[in-house]
C-alpha cells in the first residue's frame, strides 16, 4: 500500500484523498444526515419552510419544497459512488477481457470483436443513455449496465494494443510452446502484466460513469428512487430559482465537480506512473 | 497500403453505419416500452388501433417494417412526428445544420485553448505553472457540462448582461436563405457564451496531447541545428517542437468531434440552443419515437462520419503514409 | 581566431558529476581546417557544442576561456553567444535523417537562419534562395532540392544541403561533428571533399570531429588527438601522421587501414578506456601503453611542446618518441599487453 502510493504523483494522491473523504461520505452520509431529505420542513407554525437561505438549523437552506438541503447533499454521495464504481467496475472488466481475447487469438475472433468496438465508437453516448433510460426504466441498474457496456470501447483498444505487443515477447512465447492452454496464457501470464492498466481505466471509468450518470441526472433521466447532486442541481433549474436560491444548488454542483476531479486526478497520476509514454486517445467515452 | 487502408476504414465506416442503424430500429421496436402502446393506448377503438397500425406500417413484419424504414431514410423521410403532427425532417433537418454549427465552434475554442495553454506549460514545464494548468486541464475535463454552463449563465448573460440568456436568434428575427440564417452577427452574439463553454470542457484533449508530443519532440536530434543557427529556446519551443507536435491534435479532435456531438446534449439544453440534442430531450420526454429516432440516427451518422475524417485525417498526416501515396 | 585555454567541461548527473573534457586547450587560426579525432565517448562532441554554446541541460563549462575573434565567449550573454551562431561559426551535425525538421522544405529552414541574423531577409529574400541554390549547386545538388521535404532526400543529399545551409551567411568557423559517419564510404569521400573545397573558397576555418582518421584525411591540415577528455597529442597533420608522438595516436595509425601505409595489418589497442568518472592519477592511457613507466601511472603529463613547431604531446617519454615509434609498428608490441 505504501509503495503503491509512493509511484502516485502529489496530484494523485490528492486525488485519493478527495476519493476517499467522498467514500466515507457515502457510508456515513444518510446517518449523519440531520433530517430526512424528503421530508417537508415546517417551522413552529407549522408553516413549509420554503427556500430558505442558510440558517443554523438548515445549515445549506431548503428547497422550494421546503426539503433540507444539507441532508440531501449527504445522501446524494451514495448513489453517485454506487454507480460510479460499478459502471467502472463492468466496463473495466468487459474492456479487458474483450481486449485480451482479441489481442491473443487475433484472426476472426480479433476481427468480430474490434468491428464491435467500431460499432460502440458510433453510438454517441450521453443521447444512447437518454434513449435507453426512456426505453426502458429510470432505474440504478440501467445506468449501470448502460454506461457499463458501452464505454468499455477505449479500455479493449489500449489494452488490445497492449497484448499485441507482450504477445511477442519472450517468456510468454515460452510459455505457449510449452503447451500451456489458452486461458491459462491468457489469464495467468497475460492478464498480471495487464493490472495496471486495468486500474488506471478503473479510475478513468469512474470519472466517465460520475459524469455521464450527473448528466443524465441533471436532464431528468435519473432513478428517482435513488437522488443524486445531479437530481438537484436538476430541481432547481426545473424550479427556475438560480438567481435567488444559490445554496440549493451550489453544495451539489461542487460535490459532483470535486468527486469526479478526484478521480480524474488519481487516474492521471496512474497513467504516468503506468507509462508515461502511453498516448491517451482523449480521456472521454 | 494506402488503398487498402483507406478501402478498410471506408468498409468499416459502412459497415458501422449499417449496423447501427439496425441495432437502433431494433432497439426502439424491441424494448420493454413499446413505443407504439404509448401512442396507441389511452381508449382508442379496436378498428381506429389497427387503421392507424396500417397507416404507419406496423402491422407488417418486423424485417419489412426495417426495410422500408431504411428505404424511407434513403430519401431523408423520417416519418411523421407524433407530437408535431409535421414530417419529422422538417423539424430535424435545420437543427442538424445548428448542431454542427455549434460542435465546430466549440471545438475551435477548445484547441486553441488547448493548443495555447499545452505550450504554454512545456514552456514553463517544471515551474508552479504547469503544476497549474494541468489542475486546471484535470479540472475543466471533471467539472459537469451544466456545472460550467449554469455558472457561465449566471455571470456573464444574467449578471453582466453581456449575452443573451439563449436562444439562437433574436426574437422574431426572420432570415430569407440559409446563407443569411448562419453568417450574422446576432448568430455569433447567441452561440458565443455555449459554445465557450463546450469549448472549456473539451480542450482538455488537445491540451494533454499537445503537452505530450510537445515532450515527446523535446529531444528531437534536429532541434540541435535549429539552435545552432541561433534561434532562442522559446523560438525552437514554437517552431520547431509545437509545430511537430500538432499531428495528434488534430487526429484527436477529429475524434473527438464525434464525441462533442453526443455531449452536447446538455449544453444545448441549458442554453435552449434548437439542436439536434436539446430537441432529442424535449422529444424523449414527449415519447415522441420518430423524432428521437432520426435524432439518434443522425447523431450517431455525424459520429461516424467524424470517426472515418479522423481516419483520414490520420492517413494524410502521417509523412510515410503520405509519402507512400505520392509515389 | 579560436583559442580554447584550460577548458574543462562536466555534466551534473544524479549522483555524481562527470568531468567529459577536462583541461583541454586547443587554437584555431583563420583558414585552418583542424581535424579532431577520438574514439567515441572521449568528448569530442562536448568539446565541440561547448565552443559553439549549445551544451546539454545538464552540462556546464567548468573552467577556463574560449576566444573567439578576441571576444570572450563565456563572458558573452546567451542572446550575444546566439547572435555569433551560423553568422559566425555554424554548425554541421552528424549525417542522419533527423537533422532537419520533418515538416518543413529545405529552402523553409535555411531561410531561416538567413531571417534570425539578417533584418534585410525579407527584402532580399530573392537573392538570398539564389545564393543558396548556387550553393546548393556546389554541393552537387540541384536546385529543386531546396523546395523538397527532407523525407524526399537521401542521407548524403540531405547532408550536402546541411552544408550548403553552413555557409550561406560565410561564418568563419564551422564546426562538424562526425558530419559523414551515417553515409557510405563513396558519399562520405564526396561530402568531405565538399567541405573541403568550399572552406578554401570562402576561407572558413574548420573543425571537423571524427572517430575515424581516414575520413579526416582529405580535409585537414592540421590534427589534434583525444583520448578520455584530454587533447595527447597535437600538430600538422602530415607530421603527426607520419611520426606520432604519442603512443595512443601511434596505436591508433596502426588501428587505421588503408591510411598509405600499405601493407599494415588492421589492428587495434587492446583493453578499454577509462569509464567516465574513473579518477586515474597518472597518465589516462597508461594502462593501456606498452611503453608505460611508474611514472606514468603517478603523474599525469602535462601538454608540452617538442623539438618541432607547432606540435604538442602529452607523454613522460616525448623525448624518445623516435624510439618508441619504431617498436610501436612492430605486432608484438601490443599483442603483449
Amino acid at each position: 500500500m505504501k509503495a503503491a502510493l509512493a509511484g502516485l504523483n502529489r496530484l494523485g494522491r490528492i486525488g485519493l484523498g478527495i476519493l476517499v473523504l467522498f467514500g466515507l461520505m457515502a457510508l456515513a452520509g444518510p446517518a449523519l444526515a440531520p433530517y430526512d431529505p424528503r421530508a417537508t420542513q415546517v417551522d413552529a407554525q407549522g408553516k413549509m419552510i420554503s427556500l430558505s437561505p442558510p440558517t443554523w438549523r438548515h445549515p445549506l437552506g431548503t428547497t422550494w419544497q421546503g426539503r433540507d438541503v444539507l441532508s440531501q447533499v449527504l445522501h446524494g454521495a451514495r448513489p453517485t459512488l454506487v454507480v460510479g464504481l460499478s459502471a467502472a467496475l463492468i466496463l473495466a472488466f468487459v474492456g479487458v477481457n474483450v481486449g485480451l481475447w482479441s489481442g491473443y487469438f487475433g484472426g476472426w475472433v480479433d476481427l468480430v470483436l474490434m468491428r464491435a468496438v467500431d460499432i460502440l465508437y458510433g453510438l454517441p453516448f450521453l443521447p444512447l443513455m437518454v434513449v435507453v433510460m426512456s426505453l426502458l426504466a429510470r432505474e440504478q441498474k440501467y445506468v449501470i449496465l448502460g454506461i457499463g457496456l458501452v464505454a468499455w470501447r477505449d479500455v479493449a483498444r489500449v489494452v488490445r494494443a497492449q497484448v499485441l505487443s507482450l504477445r511477442e515477447e519472450a517468456y510468454i512465447k515460452a510459455v505457449r510452446s510449452v503447451g500451456a492452454g489458452h486461458l491459462r496464457v491468457i489469464y495467468l501470464h497475460l492478464f498480471p502484466n495487464l493490472l495496471p492498466l486495468a486500474l488506471l481505466f478503473l479510475a478513468f471509468g469512474l470519472v466517465w460513469s460520475i459524469l455521464g450518470h450527473a448528466d443524465l441526472s441533471f436532464l431528468g433521466f435519473g432513478d428517482p428512487a435513488h437522488p443524486t447532486w445531479g437530481d438537484m442541481v436538476s430541481s432547481a433549474w426545473a424550479a427556475g430559482v438560480m438567481t435567488e436560491a444559490y445554496w440549493w444548488y451550489l453544495a451539489p454542483s461542487v460535490c459532483i465537480a470535486a468527486v469526479s476531479t478526484g478521480a480524474f486526478f488519481l487516474a492521471c497520476a496512474l497513467e504516468e506512473a503506468v507509462d508515461p509514454r502511453l498516448r491517451r486517445r482523449g480521456p472521454g467515452a | 497500403m494506402t488503398t487498402r487502408f483507406l478501402l478498410a476504414r471506408t468498409g468499416v465506416m459502412l459497415l458501422t453505419a449499417v449496423a447501427l442503424l439496425a441495432i437502433q430500429f431494433f432497439l426502439f421496436r424491441l424494448m420493454p416500452g413499446d413505443p407504439t402502446a404509448s401512442v396507441l393506448a389511452g381508449g382508442m377503438s379496436p378498428e381506429i388501433q389497427d387503421e392507424l397500425k396500417r397507416l404507419w406500417g406496423l402491422d407488417q413484419s418486423l424485417l419489412l417494417q426495417f426495410w422500408s424504414y431504411a428505404k424511407n431514410l434513403t430519401r431523408l423521410d423520417f416519418g411523421v412526428s407524433f407530437y408535431r403532427n409535421v414530417p419529422v425532417g422538417e423539424v430535424v433537418l435545420p437543427r442538424f445544420w445548428n448542431t454542427i454549427i455549434f460542435m465546430l465552434l466549440a471545438m475551435l475554442w477548445a484547441n486553441l485553448f488547448g493548443v495555447a495553454l499545452g505550450v504554454l506549460s512545456v514552456i514553463r514545464r517544471q515551474r508552479p505553472l504547469e503544476g497549474w494548468l494541468i489542475v486546471l486541464g484535470s479540472a475543466a475535463r471533471a467539472t459537469p457540462l451544466f456545472v460550467t454552463g449554469m455558472i457561465f449563465l449566471l455571470v456573464f448573460a444574467y449578471h453582466l448582461g453581456w449575452f443573451p440568456l439563449g436562444g439562437m436568434h433574436r426574437v422574431g428575427a426572420v432570415y430569407a436563405t440559409w446563407w443569411q440564417r448562419y453568417f450574422n452577427l446576432d448568430l455569433l452574439h447567441h452561440l458565443f457564451l455555449p459554445t465557450l463553454v463546450a469549448g472549456i470542457f473539451y480542450f482538455t484533449t488537445p491540451f494533454f496531447v499537445m503537452r505530450t508530443a510537445m515532450l515527446e519532440h523535446l529531444h528531437d536530434d534536429h532541434l540541435l541545428l535549429a539552435r545552432a543557427k541561433g534561434a532562442s529556446p522559446l523560438m525552437v519551443l514554437l517552431k520547431h517542437v509545437a509545430r511537430n507536435a500538432l499531428n495528434p491534435v488534430i487526429t484527436t479532435t477529429a475524434l473527438s468531434l464525434g464525441f462533442a456531438v453526443g455531449g452536447q446534449v446538455v449544453v444545448e439544453t441549458i442554453f435552449h440552443w434548437p439542436g439536434l440534442g436539446s430537441e432529442l430531450v424535449f422529444s424523449t420526454f414527449r415519447r415522441d419515437y420518430p423524432m428521437v429516432q432520426a435524432i439518434f440516427f443522425l447523431i450517431s451518422l455525424t459520429v461516424i462520419a467524424m470517426n472515418y475524417l479522423a481516419d483520414l485525417a490520420y492517413l494524410f498526416l502521417d509523412p510515410r503514409l503520405r509519402y507512400e501515396a505520392q509515389q | 581566431m579560436l583559442e580554447i585555454r584550460d577548458m574543462s567541461v562536466a555534466f551534473d548527473l544524479a549522483e555524481t558529476r562527470l568531468r567529459a573534457v577536462d583541461r583541454v586547450s586547443l587554437t584555431i587560426g583563420p583558414g585552418q581546417r583542424l581535424g579532431l579525432a577520438g574514439e567515441s565517448g572521449c568528448g569530442k562532441s562536448t568539446l565541440a557544442r561547448a565552443i559553439l554554446g549549445l551544451l546539454p541541460e545538464n552540462a556546464r563549462v567548468e573552467q577556463g576561456r574560449i576566444v573567439f575573434q578576441g571576444r570572450d565567449l563565456l563572458a558573452l550573454s546567451p542572446r550575444e553567444r546566439r547572435a555569433l551562431l551560423w553568422e559566425e561559426m555554424a554548425y554541421v551535425p552528424q549525417a542522419s535523417l533527423n537533422s532537419l525538421n520533418p515538416v518543413y522544405r529545405v529552402a523553409a529552414q535555411a531561410l531561416e537562419a538567413v531571417r534570425l541574423h539578417r533584418p534585410d531577409a525579407h527584402k532580399q529574400k530573392q537573392e538570398y534562395i539564389a545564393r543558396l541554390s548556387g550553393l546548393l549547386v556546389t554541393a552537387g545538388l540541384e536546385e529543386r532540392c531546396l523546395a523538397s521535404f527532407p523525407h524526399q532526400l537521401s542521407g548524403g543529399m540531405l547532408q550536402r544541403a546541411v552544408i550548403a545551409m553552413a555557409f550561406v551567411l560565410e561564418p568563419r568557423l564551422i564546426v562538424g561533428d562526425e558530419p559523414t559517419t551515417a553515409l557510405d564510404v563513396i558519399t562520405q569521400g564526396r561530402v568531405m571533399g565538399l567541405f573541403k573545397s568550399m572552406a578554401e573558397e570562402t576561407g572558413a576555418a574548420l573543425l571537423m570531429i571524427s572517430h575515424d582518421l581516414a575520413s579526416l584525411a582529405r580535409v585537414c591540415d592540421s590534427l589534434a588527438i583525444m583520448y578520455a577528455g584530454r587533447i595527447v597529442e597535437s600538430g600538422p597533420w602530415a607530421r603527426v601522421i607520419e611520426e606520432p608522438w604519442h603512443p595512443y595516436t601511434m596505436g591508433l595509425l596502426q588501428a587505421v587501414a588503408g591510411l598509405d601505409r600499405a601493407g599494415a595489418v588492421l589492428r587495434y589497442i587492446p583493453g578499454a578506456p577509462p569509464r567516465p568518472g574513473e579518477t586515474l592519477a597518472g597518465c589516462r592511457f597508461a594502462p593501456r601503453c606498452p611503453f608505460a613507466l611508474d611514472i606514468c601511472l603517478q603523474e599525469a603529463p602535462g601538454l608540452r611542446a617538442g623539438p618541432e613547431p607547432n606540435r604538442r604531446a602529452a607523454c613522460h617519454r616525448l623525448a624518445e618518441a623516435g624510439g618508441l615509434r619504431r617498436r610501436a609498428f612492430e605486432d608484438e608490441v601490443w599483442s603483449k599487453m
